[in-house]
């Protein structure tokens, strides 16, 4: 461990500067932070030869690292970047195509903290316009997707700076205090120190009373390469891990010895996937908003009967008044409202726990909105030109798709219609994987465009083919499930 | 419409200069064509009249802006069809003069008599604006299709006659065909403003819950709101849709009457509505019905893992749709609370006396009506 961080203040031109005159201890050393953004070092552990950090030109890696992007784009024989952009963004939408699609048992009922970095750290400017402002944004719209994924669950935000972890928001289940509180964030500027022990202290405490059926989650935006720490981490990872709170870590700078033991401690060993140090703007927001969809349950709560609880719940009937009356939770004076069926009395919004007797209330809409967590959409296949050919509009949308090509396969957009419809390039040009641009639910076996497969599993989460079919699709299902 | 009258060289007060500056709207009609739902509304309103009715209110539409574009999917009982525009057809070059067969023709006189030009049945084509008789005949025609390849046993679901059509079906593809326009950038660069029409008739949805439910949550998220327009029975989900996006659920009174319904409650795009005084639904029914003996509950039993709901703790301690086992302690604090039903399971008789001082709820309702 010291081997790597001497070794790495002798050769790289340290970024110690930023942090230079902190006299505090750092309980994290930057093990592994020499590499460039685009590679995520396995072994921390080991110390680094020379070697490793050069690349097969010679150059260190990070001195290589630098693509042009207008260097990947070529112009078509007709001089038009028309094709080439098509081509990327098709790319680009195969790219996410693929979701995990088993029907999982999860913990729907949620609370997380957001922890933020607010040292000197995010000051940064690798991130347009710099770190703090960019990440601002994108919690504000994690925190948007969050409650709409996540109705029934609880948030709260907490930032870390000069040392010390203040309270942004507390644990809540309007999306609008959080996003306030977020926003009030902008005017005030970075400074100090991060301390992931007294921001993890925090959120444990935050996290206490949480009921059994919860989930305790912990999602760090961590911009730095140190942590100031007032004593031994490992002892606050040690009762988190007891009790149950899972943390997981976004790094906008290198990767961090601490924080993958953080994550790897808390999620039983699975670094992986809770610990990911982001490439550019557009991967941090994917590692974001990858928190947004529920864990899984893990083991020990889904076999034990620990965990597994049924829950009172009241579903209120709105009311509609001519006169204005005070409802119970704000204590503001409106007109209609919601009335707790237990005691009566009226409150303003929901989800919310009635004021007077503690009671759940919910909309069963809310319930509804977790139903495609739990019951996922299949993943269509991706339809070869010979099963193809016959389709000739998507199913859902009625865009046309791409005529059979005579010499080589090639992708159009087929997001409007002018686009299809434009004449065939002279040149076909590069080929993406022979795709036809066809997908086919496997129960349905209609054929839609990749538009509608992006829009069916990521907002609509129906198949508008078995939707159509309700009478077959039981048939269906029957004889898939006799073979 | 707004370009061909001349008018633009006439200085125009703000509100004018502001709906010029609007997108383009797009309005997807989705019409129940349930035979048994229909037939059962005959004496008041057939289909034929029904359609007139929609045919008028969306020339209206396209009348409103030249570059309003329509949508009109049938739900019919056993598949979804597009009724226009009907994908593989060029609307663009259509031969001006197209076969309307007889039973089209009479429906098409009451749209053409809707029209203020005054002129009387096919003789003057010519007459229409081009885009009105593109829809219309495209639609009619399609529909008398539909209608007369349904046969008696498209009518049955699992072996049970009923209404039912598949209303999430036809979301689901309008709501994709929506993203497909809006999405996508049209051809002047734009993008559109969509809305949905629902005219349904059919009462019984149950089956088709979830798939309903991720279609309004999508609609939602798309900022594209959902009218109803409900002939005969009311329906929950459909009251639900309208109140989750924003849209106008009308129960319709006197349903000869439509043409009015459609012209004052439904022709106002989503921009125009913020300055208009709509019918809004009242008391909506939020109640849950529970997953095991289908009752309505306003209290209910709730499980973490699959959120199913239950109108009293299952007998056995574990869930009967996932069969997760739940704590036997925190189930044994719920059965004690008097809160539960009297038909409910007396198991734990001795241990709810015990506890019973305690239970008491609050009488205080501060704010109450």
């Amino acid at each position: 461990m010291s081997d790597t961080d001497d070794s790495y203040i002798q050769r790289a031109s340290s970024p110690d500067s930023d942090y230079g005159g902190s006299g505090l201890s750092t309980a994290a050393g930057p093990s592994g932070a020499v590499s460039t953004r685009s590679s995520t070092r396995n072994n921390s552990t080991r110390p680094i030869s020379n070697t490793e950090l050069r690349s097969t030109t010679g150059a260190y890696i990070w001195e290589d690292s630098i693509q042009r992007s207008w260097d990947v784009v070529q112009e078509d024989s007709g001089g038009s970047l028309a094709g080439v952009v098509a081509e990327l963004v098709q790319a680009g939408k195969r790219k996410r195509l693929h979701y995990d699609t088993t029907p999982l048992q999860r913990g729907i009922i949620r609370h997380l903290i957001l922890i933020f970095d607010l040292s000197m750290s995010m000051a940064e400017k690798d991130l347009r316009p710099t770190r703090y402002q960019l990440s601002i944004s994108y919690a504000i719209q994690f925190v948007t997707d969050y409650f709409e994924q996540n109705p029934i669950s609880q948030l709260g935000v907490i930032g870390m700076r000069d040392g010390l972890a203040n309270l942004v928001s507390q644990l809540g289940g309007s999306p609008t205090e959080h996003i306030a509180a977020l926003q009030a964030l902008r005017k005030q500027e970075p400074s100090g120190d991060p301390s992931l022990q007294n921001a993890l202290e925090m959120a444990r405490g935050a996290l206490y009373h949480v009921p059994s059926h919860g989930t305790k989650e912990v999602v760090i935006i961590f911009g730095s390469l140190l942590s100031c720490d007032p004593g031994d981490i490992h002892k606050t990872i040690g009762t988190l891990k007891s009790e149950h709170v899972r943390v997981r870590i976004v790094g906008l700078a290198a990767e961090v010895a601490i924080c993958k033991e953080i994550c790897r401690q808390t999620n039983e060993g699975d670094a992986m996937s809770t610990y990911g140090v982001i490439l550019n703007e557009q991967h941090f927001k994917e590692l974001l908003l990858a928190s947004c969809t529920p864990p899984a349950a893990t083991k020990q709560k889904s076999t034990g009967s620990a965990g597994s609880e049924l829950m009172r719940m009241g579903f209120p009937s709105r009311i509609v008044e001519t006169l204005p009356s005070f409802c119970a939770c704000h204590s503001r004076l409106i007109k209609g409202g919601y009335i707790c069926p237990r005691c009566k009395v009226k409150v303003c919004s929901l989800p919310t726990e009635c004021p007077a007797c503690g009671l759940t209330l919910i909309l069963s809409t809310h319930l509804a909105r977790s139903y495609h967590h739990l019951m996922p959409l299949r993943n269509w296949d991706e339809v070869d030109w010979n099963d193809g050919k016959n389709a000739s509009t998507c199913f859902a949308c009625q865009a046309p798709f791409p005529a059979v090509p005579v010499s080589a396969p090639r992708i159009r957009l087929s997001v409007s219609g002018t686009a299809t419809d434009a004449s065939a390039p002279t040149a076909p040009s590069t080929t993406t994987g022979g795709a036809s641009g066809r997908f086919r639910c496997p129960s349905c076996k209609q054929i839609f465009c990749i538009d509608c497969d992006l829009f069916a599993h990521e907002i609509l989460h129906n198949c508008p083919g078995c939707e159509t079919a309700a009478g077959r699709r039981t048939r269906e299902i029957d004889r898939s499930d006799g073979h | 419409m707004n370009a061909v009258d001349g008018s633009s060289h006439v200085p125009q007060d703000k509100f004018a200069s502001e709906l010029e500056e609007e997108l383009p709207s797009l309005l997807v009609v989705i019409l129940d064509t349930s035979p048994l739902g229909w037939g059962a509304q005959s004496p008041p309103i057939s289909l034929r009249d029904a359609v007139a009715s929609l045919l008028i209110f969306i020339n209206s539409h396209l009348a409103l802006s030249h570059s309003n574009e329509v949508a009109v999917i049938a739900a019919h009982t056993n598949c979804v069809r597009f009724l226009y525009p009907v994908p593989g057809e060029d609307y663009k070059k259509l031969a001006p003069k197209s076969t309307v067969t007889s039973g089209a023709e009479s429906s098409d006189d009451v749209v053409a008599n809707g029209q203020s030009n005054g002129h009387n049945g096919g003789l003057s084509d010519s007459s229409i604006y081009r885009q009105f008789r593109v829809v219309d005949e495209s639609v009619l025609k399609q529909l008398e299709m539909l209608l007369l390849a349904t046969s008696a046993s498209d009518i049955e679901h699992n072996g049970r006659i009923s209404d039912a059509t598949l209303i999430s079906g036809a979301l689901s593809t309008s709501l994709a065909y929506i993203n497909r326009l809006i999405g996508g950038v049209n051809d002047d660069g734009q993008k559109m403003r969509a809305r949905i029409l629902v005219v349904s008739v059919c009462s019984d949805l149950a089956s088709q819950y979830v798939p309903i439910m991720n279609c309004i949550f999508a609609a939602q998220k798309m900022k594209v709101p959902i009218d109803i327009c409900k002939i005969g029975n009311e329906t929950v989900f459909l009251q639900q849709a309208a109140d989750t996006t924003g849209g106008v659920y009308l129960h319709l009174e006197h349903p000869a009457g439509m043409i009015q319904y459609l012209m004052t409650a439904f022709l106002p795009d989503r921009v125009l509505r913020k300055h208009l005084v709509l019918p809004t639904l009242s008391s909506i029914d939020f109640r849950a019905a529970c997953f095991c003996h289908k009752r309505i509950v306003d209290i209910g039993y709730v499980c973490n893992i699959c959120l199913s709901i239950f109108c009293q703790p299952p007998a056995d301690g574990s869930c009967a749709i996932c069969d997760t086992i739940f704590d036997p302690k925190e189930l044994a604090n719920l059965l004690k609370k008097p809160i539960v039903v009297a038909t409910g399971v007396p198991k734990n008789k001795a241990k709810k006396k015990k506890k019973k001082g305690t239970d008491s709820t609050p009488t205080l309702t501060p704010g109450g009506p």
